[in-house]
C-alpha cells in the first residue's frame, strides 16, 4: 500500500505546482511521468515517452476535437450570432430585462454549433452589449447575463467538454450529446427566469425596448432555420450513425464555414483569425491531453483511485450523500482550476467511486448523467469567482463596468445553475430519457 | 516592432496545421458523399484523416505556447508584485522548455525507431515515420519557444 503514500504525495506536489501558476499540462505530465518512471521503472518511461505525444495526437476519435474548435471559430468570425441575437430581440426585447432575455436566447441558439463557452460568450458581447447598453441596462446584469449565456456554449452540444469525457471514459459521445439537450433547454429558460426575478428585484436595471412590429418577427426567423439545420444534421447524423463524430465534426465545419461565408462575415482576414484561434485553443487542449496521459497512466498504476473507493465504501454512506460530496468538491475546485483541467485529474477518480455506488441505473445510465453532471459543475466554476473566466473575458470587454458589478450580476444566475444541479441529481432521466439509456 | 522570426514562423506552422484541418474536411466530405452516392468512400479514410489531423495539431503546439495560451492556474499569483511573477514565469518556462528538449529528444528516437523499423499504417500502408517526423520537428520548435521566453523575461527582470 506504500503506493497509495507516493500517488498522494505526487498528487499533491501537482496541485502545488497548479497553485503556483506552472502550466496545467506541464503540471501533470511532470508528476505523472516522475510517478510512472518511480513505479514502473525508468526504462518503460523512457519508451512510454517516445510513444505517447504521437500516439495520443493521432487519435481517430479525438479529431473531433480540432474539428468542433474550427466550427465555432468560423461561426464566431461571421455574422451568424449577431443573426441569431436579431431574431430573438424581435421576440422578446420588448419585454422587462428582454434584451437579455435575448441575449440568452442568442447564447442557446449559437451554442448549438459552437462548442466552446469563451467563443459563445466573446461573440455574443461584441453583439448585445451595445444593444444592451443603448438602452439603458446596468453593468451588472449586461455582463452578468453574457458571462451566464456564455456556459450554453459547453452545455448544448456539440461541447468540447463532453468530448472530453466520452473520450475518457469510454462512453458513446452520442449518448451524451443527446443527454445535454434537455439540461440546456431548463438552462435557457432557468436563466431567463433569473432575469424575470432580477428586473424585478432591481428596478431600472432592464428596461423594456419597444415591440418589433410582427413581420420583422417573422422575417427575422430566416436566420434560424440554416442553425438549426447543421446542429440537427450533425448531431441527428451522430446519433443515427449516418457518419462518426469525427465526420459529423467535420460536415459542421464545412458547413458553419459555409454558412458563414454566405450570410457575410467570414471573409480572409476572418479565416486567418479563425484559423490561429483554432491553433492555439487546439494546442492548449492538446498539450493537455498528453500531459494527462502520463499522469493517469501514474494513477492507475498507483491504485489512488480504487484506494478511495474503498475508503470511501466503507464510511456507509448513502450513495446520494457520496454524490453530493463529490459534487460539493467539484463546486469548490471549479472555483480555482480549469474545467478542462479539473475533468481530467479527478473523473479517474471519481467515476470509478460512482459506478460503485447504487443509483438504479445501468452503468452506462450512471457515467452519462454522471457527465452532464459534471459538465454543469464546469460551467458553474466559469462564472464563479475567483478564476470564473468567462466573468473575466466579458468584463474586459465593457469598458466602466468595475469587476465588482459583474460578479453581482451573475449572482441570479448561480442560484438558476445550482437549481438545475439539484434538479438534474433528483430527476436523472432529464439527462437519460433523450439518450434512450435507463 | 515586428514579431521576432520564432513568433513568425510558429505563426506560419500553425496556417499549415490549419491548412490540414481544411484538407482533412475535405477528404471527410469526399468520404461520406463517396460512401453514400457511389457506394465508395475514399479507402483507409480514418487513418488518413488521424495522420494529417495529427500533424495538423502537432504544427500548432508552438503556436500555443508563444501567445501564451498554455493556460494555468493565475488566481493565487495574481496578487504577488511583478518581479515575483516574472521569476515564477521564468522558472515555469526552464521547466517547460526541459521538457520539451526530452520529448525532442524521445520522440526523434521514435522517429528514428519508426523509419528503421519501416512501421506503415494498417489499411493503406503510409508510413508512420514521417509523421513522427512532423511530431519531433514541433517539439523542437516547442523548446525553441520556450527558450525564447526565458530570455525575454530575463530581459524584463533585468529592465526592472
Amino acid at each position: 500500500m506504500a503506493n497509495l503514500g507516493l500517488g498522494g504525495a505526487l498528487f499533491a506536489l501537482m496541485m502545488v505546482l497548479i497553485v503556483v501558476r506552472m502550466p496545467i499540462a506541464i503540471s501533470m505530465l511532470l508528476c505523472g511521468a516522475l510517478g510512472f518512471g518511480l513505479l514502473a521503472g525508468w526504462q518503460p518511461l523512457m519508451a512510454m515517452l517516445a510513444d505517447v505525444p504521437y500516439s495520443r495526437v493521432a487519435n481517430y476519435e479525438l479529431t473531433v476535437i480540432p474539428l468542433f474548435v474550427l466550427m465555432g471559430q468560423f461561426a464566431a468570425h461571421s455574422t451568424i450570432g449577431s443573426s441569431l441575437y436579431q431574431s430573438a430581440r424581435a421576440w422578446v426585447g420588448h419585454f422587462r430585462g428582454g434584451l437579455a432575455m435575448a441575449t440568452i436566447g442568442g447564447c442557446a441558439a449559437f451554442g448549438a454549433i459552437c462548442g466552446s463557452s469563451v467563443a459563445t460568450g466573446a461573440t455574443m458581447a461584441s453583439i448585445a452589449m451595445p444593444e444592451m447598453r443603448r438602452y439603458g441596462y446596468s453593468g451588472a446584469l449586461s455582463t452578468g447575463v453574457l458571462a451566464a449565456g456564455g456556459t450554453l456554449g459547453i452545455l448544448i452540444p456539440p461541447s468540447i467538454i463532453l468530448v472530453i469525457y466520452a473520450i475518457l471514459t469510454e462512453q458513446s459521445l452520442a449518448h451524451l450529446f443527446l443527454a445535454a439537450i434537455i439540461p440546456g433547454l431548463i438552462a435557457t429558460v432557468g436563466y431567463a427566469l433569473a432575469i424575470w426575478v432580477y428586473v424585478r428585484v432591481v428596478p431600472g436595471a432592464g428596461p423594456a425596448v419597444e415591440p418589433a412590429p410582427w413581420r420583422e418577427r417573422v422575417r427575422s426567423l430566416g436566420a434560424i432555420g440554416p442553425v438549426a439545420a447543421i446542429f440537427f444534421l450533425v448531431i441527428g447524423g451522430i446519433y443515427f450513425g449516418v457518419f462518426t463524430p469525427t465526420e459529423g465534426a467535420a460536415v459542421g465545419a464545412a458547413a458553419t464555414g459555409g454558412l458563414a461565408w454566405a450570410m457575410g462575415g467570414l471573409r480572409k482576414e476572418g479565416v486567418r483569425k479563425a484559423i490561429l484561434e483554432t491553433a492555439k485553443v487546439t494546442g492548449m487542449i492538446y498539450l493537455i491531453l498528453i500531459g494527462a496521459e502520463f499522469y493517469s497512466a501514474f494513477l492507475a498504476l498507483s491504485q489512488l483511485p480504487q484506494g478511495l473507493s474503498q475508503w470511501i465504501g466503507g464510511l456507509g454512506w448513502s450513495p446520494y450523500a457520496v454524490l453530493l460530496m463529490i459534487v460539493g468538491i467539484y463546486l469548490l475546485l471549479g472555483c480555482v482550476m480549469d474545467g478542462l483541467a479539473m475533468i481530467l485529474v479527478t473523473v479517474p477518480v471519481f467515476l470509478p467511486l460512482v459506478l460503485g455506488l447504487d443509483f438504479g441505473m445501468s452503468p452506462e445510465a450512471t457515467a452519462v448523467w454522471f457527465g452532464i453532471l459534471v459538465l454543469v459543475v464546469v460551467e458553474v466554476g466559469l462564472i464563479t469567482p475567483p478564476i470564473g473566466i468567462n466573468v473575466y473575458v466579458i468584463n474586459s470587454m465593457a469598458e466602466g463596468v468595475p469587476m465588482r458589478d459583474s460578479f453581482r450580476g451573475i449572482v441570479p444566475f448561480f442560484v438558476s445553475d445550482l437549481v438545475r444541479i439539484a434538479l438534474i441529481i433528483a430527476v436523472p432521466t432529464t439527462t437519460t430519457w433523450l439518450a434512450g439509456l435507463s | 516592432m515586428p514579431d521576432p522570426i520564432i513568433i513568425r514562423l510558429a505563426k506560419w506552422l500553425a496556417y499549415a496545421g490549419g491548412g490540414l484541418l481544411l484538407v482533412a474536411v475535405a477528404v471527410t466530405l469526399v468520404s461520406v458523399t463517396g460512401r453514400y452516392a457511389f457506394a465508395q468512400p475514399v479507402p483507409g479514410d480514418y487513418e488518413l484523416i488521424e495522420m494529417i489531423c495529427a500533424v495538423g495539431v502537432f504544427l500548432f503546439l508552438p503556436y500555443t505556447h508563444a501567445v501564451g495560451g498554455n493556460i494555468g492556474a493565475d488566481f493565487f499569483t495574481s496578487g504577488l508584485p511583478v518581479h515575483w511573477r516574472r521569476r515564477l514565469d521564468l522558472t515555469h518556462d526552464l521547466v517547460f522548455a526541459l521538457i520539451a528538449v526530452l520529448l525532442t529528444w524521445r520522440v526523434g528516437a521514435g522517429f528514428a525507431n519508426k523509419y528503421s523499423g519501416g512501421e506503415v499504417s494498417i489499411l493503406i500502408g503510409i508510413p508512420i515515420w514521417w509523421a513522427f517526423g512532423f511530431a519531433c520537428l514541433s517539439m523542437a520548435l516547442l523548446a525553441v519557444v520556450c527558450i525564447w521566453r526565458v530570455v525575454r523575461t530575463i530581459g524584463e527582470l533585468r529592465g526592472e
